[in-house]
């Protein structure tokens, strides 16, 4: 007889022998899921063609965010329609929101692919299974991330838009692969002779059932857009109990980002001798008081705030239009403005105006919201507002309209 | 042990095409992930990538399966599939909402950053779920005692 052992190794064995237990049940699992509709190829196709649907929603919407972000050149920010952004970033926010039930159902109902044996057969099914650590794992990872920012959380070492985006190019560029290897399988898997559940399948009652399996899937899906989209969709805002913004709450009666404390404007912001430079390519610099700026003429504007993080609010502004002030100093046509504020030294601390939304009748520099000064945290005294911009480049507490 | 559905040979023109277009657009996202995002972060963004996906393989996904196998064991045929549609739906929002239950965003000084109490939103949505899979067996329980 061995000695009796310690209790660290009893422990490690009662563990070790926990993860055994758990995988023979696995196997045997995997094992009986062969007669399962909700784990066989149609399943999987149906999951896969919803999913392949959500990731290219998300896919466009953030390319066009993310050039709206950090402009390419070849590519102009238009000033119209207004509330673009704000759509296309809301659906891109609550299309991810609706993929992360759809990609655990997906891969719940292939879990027993994974399972295998011999985890390949030839060189082309290697590849094909190799491509899926990109898929999985980037596509978990774009979700996880995403969820995180929409959160104010970041748990990354590393920069999230960055890293969302060109993870997006790798997770799509395994989508392909994966699409490629699987077309045929998908159209036989769709194709009607497949639509009767296998015969061997369990009695119905159990819930092995590819059709309320599905049904559930959209039912979690729907349930999170539910709880999440008022962030955004003001009507139902008050359903919104996982939303991490409401359209309604914060300063002035709606969501801040970076706040005059985090910017740390708040002296600045209050002096005396606020001043507003226009200056670049134009025939008369000018530098101008707040007295200044409302002599030449305030005009109104509806225009949202279209935060990256998908909550949006829409707010009547009254300030004095950019291109009044273009037109004073003389610009130059076919110049952008670039825009800087108090806070520098922060990525987000400017932004341009390409020429169409420079010269657009609603993008102004903002004194007032809803016929109140603007507040510190919302840019006071001055802050750019304009039409289909992301949130981030409406910048506040301006100080310089250069134009190049 | 019966041979489980092994995944089929892929089509071989749609693979190829496929590899080849994907494989590019892989590429160029592996290549500016390296120019992008700093000395070292490319390493820590591949320990993420492939972390996640092991998190899910070796733990989340078993987790699901043997509590489902737990749930097939306990409860009677009947009360099956609402119980185990329910614990699933509760378990996405439970893993959805973790970050803002525990307010890991919420800045001080911003009233605007996940203005709820989350717990409170997560139980009222459990609540739903589980008075809506209780409404399912009633119905289903009704319906067969009226067909008997």
């Amino acid at each position: 007889m061995t000695a009796p052992p310690t209790g660290g190794v009893t422990m490690n064995g009662a563990v070790a022998g926990a993860i055994r237990g758990a995988i023979g049940k696995l196997f045997a699992w995997r094992d009986r899921t062969d007669a399962d509709p909700r784990h066989d190829e149609r399943t999987a196709a149906i999951l896969g063609i919803a999913l392949g649907a959500t990731f290219a929603i998300c896919f466009l919407t953030g390319l066009y965010s993310h050039l709206a972000q950090h402009p390419e050149p070849w590519f102009h920010l238009p000033a119209s329609p207004a509330g673009l952004y704000r759509v296309t970033q809301g659906v891109h926010v609550a299309t991810g929101i609706a993929a992360v039930p759809l990609l655990l159902a997906k891969l719940w109902a292939v879990f027993p692919r994974l399972l295998a044996w011999p985890p390949f057969v030839g060189a082309a099914n290697a590849i094909e299974r190799l491509a899926l650590l990109p898929l999985v794992g980037g596509a978990l990872f774009m979700l996880f991330s995403g969820v995180a920012n929409i959160d104010l959380w970041y748990p990354l070492p590393f920069f999230f838009p960055i890293a969302h985006y060109w993870v997006a190019w790798i997770t799509i560029g395994a989508l392909v692969v994966h699409i490629g290897a699987k077309i045929t399988t998908t159209r036989q898997a769709l194709s009607s002779s497949h639509a009767v559940p296998a015969a061997a399948g369990p009695p119905p009652g159990d819930g092995h059932d590819r059709r309320r399996f599905l049904t559930a899937v959209g039912a979690g899906a729907g349930l999170l857009t539910l709880v999440t989209v008022g962030q955004t969709v003001a009507p139902l805002q008050r359903l919104g109990l996982l939303a991490p913004r409401h359209p309604d709450t914060g300063t002035q009666g709606f969501p801040v980002n970076r706040t005059a404390e985090e910017a740390g404007i708040i002296e600045k912001a209050q002096m005396a001798d606020y001043r507003l430079a226009v200056k670049g390519r134009v025939a008369t610099p000018l530098d101008l008081s707040l007295d200044d700026l409302r002599a030449v003429g305030l005009n109104e504007a509806t225009l949202s705030i279209a935060c990256v993080e998908g909550w949006s609010a829409t707010k009547r502004w009254r300030g004095v239009r950019v291109r009044d002030l273009l037109a004073m100093a003389g610009a130059e046509p076919g110049t952008s403005v670039y825009v800087t504020g108090l806070e520098q030294g922060w990525l987000y601390g400017q932004s341009t105006l390409d020429e169409d939304q420079s010269r657009a009748a609603d993008t102004l520099l903002a004194m007032e919201v809803n016929g109140e000064p603007l507040a510190l945290d919302h840019g006071f005294p001055l802050r750019l507002i304009g039409p289909n911009r992301p949130g981030v480049m409406q910048t506040k507490w301006v100080t310089t309209l250069e134009v190049r | 042990m019966t041979a489980p559905a092994h995944p089929r040979g892929p089509s071989r023109v749609g693979f190829w095409i496929g590899l080849t277009i994907g494989g590019a657009v892989m590429a160029y996202g592996v290549r500016g992930a390296l120019d992008g995002l700093g000395t070292g972060n490319p390493t820590k963004l591949a320990v993420w990538v492939v972390g996640l996906d092991l998190a899910h393989d070796l733990v989340l996904a078993p987790i699901v399966v043997i509590v489902g196998l737990l749930l097939g064991r306990l409860l009677p045929v009947r009360l099956r599939g609402p119980v185990r549609t329910a614990a699933a739906m509760s378990g996405l929002v439970v893993l959805f909402s973790w970050p803002l239950i525990r307010a890991f965003g919420r800045r001080p000084g911003n009233s605007s950053t996940l203005p709820l109490n989350y717990a409170h939103s997560v139980a009222i949505v459990l609540a739903a779920i589980w008075l809506t899979a209780a409404i399912v067996v009633g119905i289903r329980w009704r319906r067969s005692s009226v067909a008997d």
